[in-house]
């Protein structure tokens, strides 16, 4: 009875786990139709839509104040609920056209830049958006001094000559000035109302919005779901969705369960890997852009045998570029060439690059007096995209011209700390930002950035400083463009990094979802022009 | 082992240790080396269990992770279990402040979110495998504690007991001699329902850094790392969760049956 | 009167226990390397952007002097700003700790109605069918990895059937009833909503299933060997020979005793399933404490970290307290 019993139970679990993974093999296509049972709210197909838009999100957004946040999430909540004085021009990757600036210029010396404001633009109290407001958003910004206020360290004064009119004054020449504020949603002054203990009233908009854009925000319940509706009577053309809704999802396998059922419309922050196979879902489009998303690998230039040019270059040369861009990424990226980015404002490829040439990597490891390799530590933190995949590729790569690499996965606040003091050996980085080569050239590498700063693998050559720095502070666009260029070769040659790719960006989204247009402003979707 | 279906697991574990120990014998795959062009392939004949995220063999990774990660999982439940049982043996027995103290103490302990526990053992003691197996053990010895403290409560006074004080034992004898073979059946259910909950605890704490790293194969790890994947490779996160399933299940009926032999009153019943 | 004056004795240990609690979790969570201010600030934040956060956030200070201020500021009643979201602590623990109380009662109460019953018969009839099956399967709550299994179940009740919501605790695009308590289905009952009940209680189902379930095969488990034991001993074998039907004996005079070493199970149990929750909270994004603590810990918000230990500390060492009361009564020899 007993052995026989036994054996019962062993094939009973035996059959489980069978039906199990069959049920998780299944294809998408063989489930019922969304909305026909349970507890989908889903219009069926074909009735009329609701005005309601449902955007899946990746993790519960912190302050959504824009003088304080760096938090890519809250961006894509509160980007709708401001305006900026410019943003990127929708379908160019680069080009700045006027949000609530009519027009720009700058003074011949590139230290003045004067926005004349467009009239009719209004908060949702009907206060006009005027030169005051835009004063006042820096300047609260710069005495609140956190998150993004370190990148407006150069503002020395802004000036108001009339309602139309501001002026911002800087300490030095600063080129692309402009690019910098389409980050920041200028804000309704009246939000002193709200002040607390001189937090300029950054405690209200942590939880609030106080904009001018076309979407105030209707709810928010922490770690579960974010809620905006258009705003009534706006001054402005009302947007095609009356309601979107952010659930907040944890688990991200989740997210994508819900988009492929149709209970989303659109989903944010599903990872690399699953991203692959939704390319061909039914009922579901991804929308695949070229991005400025930088996947690269910091090594640290004041460490033995990491110091030496040659052996930094090495492992440049045996870094195996297309099978991280093939099999990882599926060809959904550019490999890395250099740190002036693809797309960037005045890119054009680089005659030099480096390719897998497993024979000089040798070589260069030789000469620079390792011919049997040597070993160092790798680190990585689970919010690097696919860096352990990366790094596992690395690791086999590097392992062909004898040099070991120790892979260590860390969390991120210590990998941070430790990149910031220098105490690593070589580390995983993921850069986020626009498609200015001033990010990737200046801040990577200029030598006063050391640290988490910018320049993490503490990088200094003296002459690609002086480059950089005439970069940045040159007005003209194709002479700034050749100076980056001339920098990037310098650059190349002494390998402080290991630039691996460029991430695209992609947001995959159901089919019904129409007029959706590419904002290659990181972590930003346009709503108003979203229906289904 | 009188116990049929002890004999069965019994067989059964020793077949998962055999198979992780001589596990180059199973299979001619490296179970390091990766292979991009075969990442996440189904299962096949070439590949029974399918193959992971960079194309290695899942099943030789099972094979070889094994060793690991069953060494990992009877280290904690070894190292959690006689340090709670000691703690509760003494704690139950001689009562008064030092139970108090002690228990609340371990209140503490338990109540403490683990992760938090964790990234200070890290932080203070630096990332490594060994100190995973510690950040582990320290959160799952106290239930033992816990649990002995009650047997010895209820124990302590009983008839067995009395009548061996009567005779002048000393306390350490009464404790291991005629208490501790008591509370075995409660000690062995938890220790031997700890060891999954160890190795899967452990494979929590490797993305700040404490576990395996890898490349080395462990099932735990294996777990967490195609967690990404369950919902296109299923294959991957599911085998190593079968093995961990197989383990647990053959240390609780081996517990079963280890108790029967050991437990004096339940000698010759079943 | 002995018990009472024990359990005043208790809940007055509870004072210092939680200073204890919080020196600890303090002195824990400032030990794990990473700058708060550097979290807050961002990469390109200059030394003197740093220096007036940590200045504002009160972390130039001296760890003792920091710890003092803490502990001030909690005796009266102020658990602080997260740094985070930048709102009071308070706050984020009133919308989290309903939450997990709801999840971890559902699951305790689930966990307990399957575990007593299951063991007593896995016990009685030892190694029958029966036994194996209750056997393996209590074996699959504790070695199943819970989002293996949670999403196992949301493709299986959420994709295939469409029988369940694939999580949350409400759906997103409905108002929910008013929140009066934080308990959903309080508030729908409050409401007069059976429609927001109903959907409440079936985003419940899942998430109390997957955490009762791990928990169940412990508690099961622990039953069954429990009574085997007790059915051993020789008063029960007297009772037995006596001529005392089996019904009697085993829920007469085994079960009492049996109860004793499960009701340290359910206990710890319980407090485990407070602060343990993280994984399952996370499959089925139940907004709860454990959530709120792993994210806490993660981006050094110290502010949060300590609120959210504090309060499953207390909870544990309440619950403990009365698992430790219902010895007494179950067990007159002790104390």
């Amino acid at each position: 009875m007993s052995r026989f019993a036994k054996w019962g139970v062993w094939s009973l679990s035996a059959v489980l786990f069978a039906s199990v993974l069959s049920a998780c093999a299944q294809p998408k296509g063989s489930s019922t139709a969304p909305g026909a049972s349970g507890p989908s709210t889903q219009p069926t197909p074909g009735a009329a839509w609701d005005g309601t838009l449902t955007i899946g999100l990746p993790a519960n957004p912190t302050s959504l104040d824009p003088r304080v946040t760096l938090d890519g999430i809250a961006k894509t909540i509160y980007y709708n609920a401001y305006e900026y004085l410019v943003v990127v021009k929708p379908g160019t990757s680069a080009d700045l056209v006027g949000d609530l600036a009519d027009s720009f210029s700058a003074s011949a010396d590139g230290k003045q830049w004067t926005f004349k404001l467009k009239s009719g633009h209004k908060f949702w109290d009907g206060t006009p958006v005027d030169s005051g407001a835009v004063k006042f958003t820096f300047d609260s910004m710069l005495k609140i001094n956190q998150g993004p206020a370190s990148d407006f360290r150069t503002i020395k004064e802004i000036q108001t000559p009339d309602a139309q009119t501001v002026t911002f004054v800087l300490t030095e020449p600063f080129s692309i000035f402009p690019n910098l504020l389409t980050d920041i949603g200028i804000i309704n002054p009246k939000v002193m109302e709200k002040e607390k203990g001189g937090d300029y009233g950054s405690g209200y908009l942590a939880q609030n919005l106080m904009g001018s854009g076309p979407y105030r925000l209707a709810d928010w319940k922490p770690n579960q779901s974010v809620v905006l509706e258009a705003v009534p009577d706006y001054w402005g053309t009302q947007p095609k969705a009356k309601k979107v809704v952010f659930p907040i999802f944890t688990e991200l396998s989740n997210l994508r369960l819900q988009l492929e059922k149709g209970d989303l419309d659109i989903a944010w922050g599903i990872p690399t890997d699953q991203m692959m196979s939704m390319f061909n879902k039914p009922g579901i489009k991804v929308q695949d852009n070229v991005g400025f998303d930088f996947i690269y690998v910091y090594l640290n230039n004041l460490k033995k045998p990491l110091d030496s040019v040659k052996v930094r270059q090495a492992l440049s040369y045996a870094t195996d570029y297309d099978s991280i861009l093939n099999d990882l990424l599926q060809g959904h990226g550019k490999q890395l060439k250099g740190p002036y980015a693809f797309a960037a404002e005045g890119y054009k490829e680089p005659t030099f690059y480096y390719k897998r040439d497993l024979a000089k990597a040798k070589q260069l490891l030789a000469d620079a007096g390792y011919p049997n390799g040597f070993t160092f530590t790798l680190l990585y933190a689970s919010p690097t995209v696919g860096a352990a995949q990366a790094a596992q590729v690395l690791q086999a790569n590097f392992a062909e011209i004898g040099v070991k690499v120790q892979l260590q996965e860390i969390a991120e606040a210590t990998r941070r700390d430790r990149v910031d003091k220098g105490d690593f050996e070589a580390s995983m980085g993921q850069w986020v930002k626009t498609a200015q080569p001033y990010w990737t050239m200046n801040v990577w590498h200029d030598s006063s950035r050391f640290g988490l700063a910018g320049d993490r693998s503490f990088y200094k050559n003296p002459q690609v400083d002086d480059l950089l720095r005439k970069a940045v502070a040159e007005m003209d666009a194709t002479k700034r463009a050749d100076t980056y260029r001339q920098a990037q070769d310098l650059i190349m040659q002494d390998a402080p990094y290991i630039y691996l790719y460029q991430r695209n960006s992609m947001l995959p989204m159901r089919d019904s979802v129409k007029g959706y247009l590419y904002n290659p402003v990181p972590y930003r979707i346009n709503l108003p022009d979203l229906s289904k | 082992m009188r116990n049929p279906s002890g004999r069965w697991t019994l067989i059964l574990l020793v077949v998962i240790a055999v198979a992780t120990i001589a596990a180059p014998l199973f299979t001619h795959y490296d179970p390091i080396k990766i292979s991009m062009a075969q990442r996440l392939k189904a299962p096949s004949s070439a590949h029974w269990f399918g193959t992971d995220e960079v194309g290695r063999d899942v099943l030789t990774r099972v094979l070889y992770g094994g060793r690991l990660s069953l060494a990992m999982g009877l280290m904690v439940v070894i190292l959690a279990g006689s340090v709670g049982t000691v703690l509760g043996l003494f704690t139950g027995y001689y009562g008064g402040s030092l139970d108090e103290i002690l228990m609340r103490a371990l209140d503490i302990v338990m109540a403490f979110p683990p992760l938090v526990l964790a990234m200070a053992v890290s932080a203070m003691l630096g990332p490594s495998l060994q100190n995973a197996m510690l950040a582990t053990a320290i959160v799952q010895a106290p239930r033992f504690t816990r649990v002995v403290r009650s047997e010895v409560l209820l124990l302590r006074d009983a008839e067995f007991v009395q009548a061996a004080r009567a005779t002048g034992a000393s306390d350490l004898r009464l404790l291991f001699r005629y208490i501790l073979p008591n509370c075995f059946s409660s000690i062995l259910v938890l220790a031997t329902l700890s060891v999954g909950t160890a190795i899967l605890t452990a494979a929590s704490l490797s993305f700040i850094g404490l576990g395996a790293q890898q490349p080395t194969p462990e099932w735990g790890a294996m777990i967490a790392g195609g967690r990404t994947y369950l919902l296109d490779a299923p294959w991957y996160p599911t085998f190593p969760g079968v093995f961990i399933f197989a383990v647990v299940l053959s240390f609780n009926v081996l517990g079963d049956g280890l108790r029967d032999a050991l437990d004096p009153r339940l000698r010759g019943r079943g | 009167m002995k018990r009472l004056r024990y359990f005043a004795w208790r809940l007055l240990a509870l004072i210092p226990i939680l200073a204890g609690v919080t020196l600890v979790t303090f002195l824990i969570s400032h030990a794990i390397k990473g700058d708060p201010a550097r979290v807050l600030a961002g990469d390109m934040a200059d030394e003197a952007t740093l220096a007036s956060i940590r200045r504002q956030f009160n972390l130039d200070k001296p760890l003792p002097i920091q710890y003092l201020t803490y502990v001030s500021n909690l005796a009266h009643g102020n658990l602080g700003m997260s740094y985070q979201s930048r709102r009071p602590v308070a706050e984020s623990i009133r919308a989290a700790l309903p939450a997990t109380i709801e999840l971890a009662l559902t699951a305790t109460l689930f966990g307990t109605a399957v575990a007593i019953p299951l063991g007593i018969v896995a016990a009685v009839k030892r190694n029958s069918t029966v036994d194996h099956i209750i056997r393996v399967g209590s074996v699959g709550g504790v070695s199943l990895p819970v989002f293996w299994f949670g999403l196992v179940l949301l493709v299986l009740f959420y994709r295939q059937l469409g029988w369940l919501p694939a999580g949350g605790r409400y759906d997103p695009r409905l108002v929910p009833p008013a929140d009066h308590t934080g308990f959903l289905l309080l508030d729908s009952l409050l409401a007069g909503d059976p429609g927001a009940f109903w959907l409440g209680l079936k985003h419940l189902v899942l998430p109390a299933f997957v955490l009762g379930y791990g928990y169940m095969a412990l508690v099961a488990r622990m039953v069954r060997s429990s009574m085997l034991e007790v059915l051993s001993q020789d008063y029960i074998r007297t009772a037995r020979s006596k001529g005392l039907r089996d019904g009697r004996v085993v829920y007469g005079h085994a079960l009492r005793n049996a109860m004793i070493p499960t009701l340290t199970v359910v206990g710890m149990g319980v407090a485990n399933l407070l602060g343990g929750a993280v994984l399952t909270e996370s499959v089925f994004g139940w907004p709860g404490l454990g959530k709120l603590s792993v994210d806490a810990t993660l981006s050094l918000d110290y502010p949060v970290i300590m609120a959210v230990t504090l309060i499953i500390t207390t909870a544990y060492v309440l619950v403990n307290l009365v698992v430790d009361v219902l010895y007494g009564i179950l067990n007159p020899q002790v104390r």
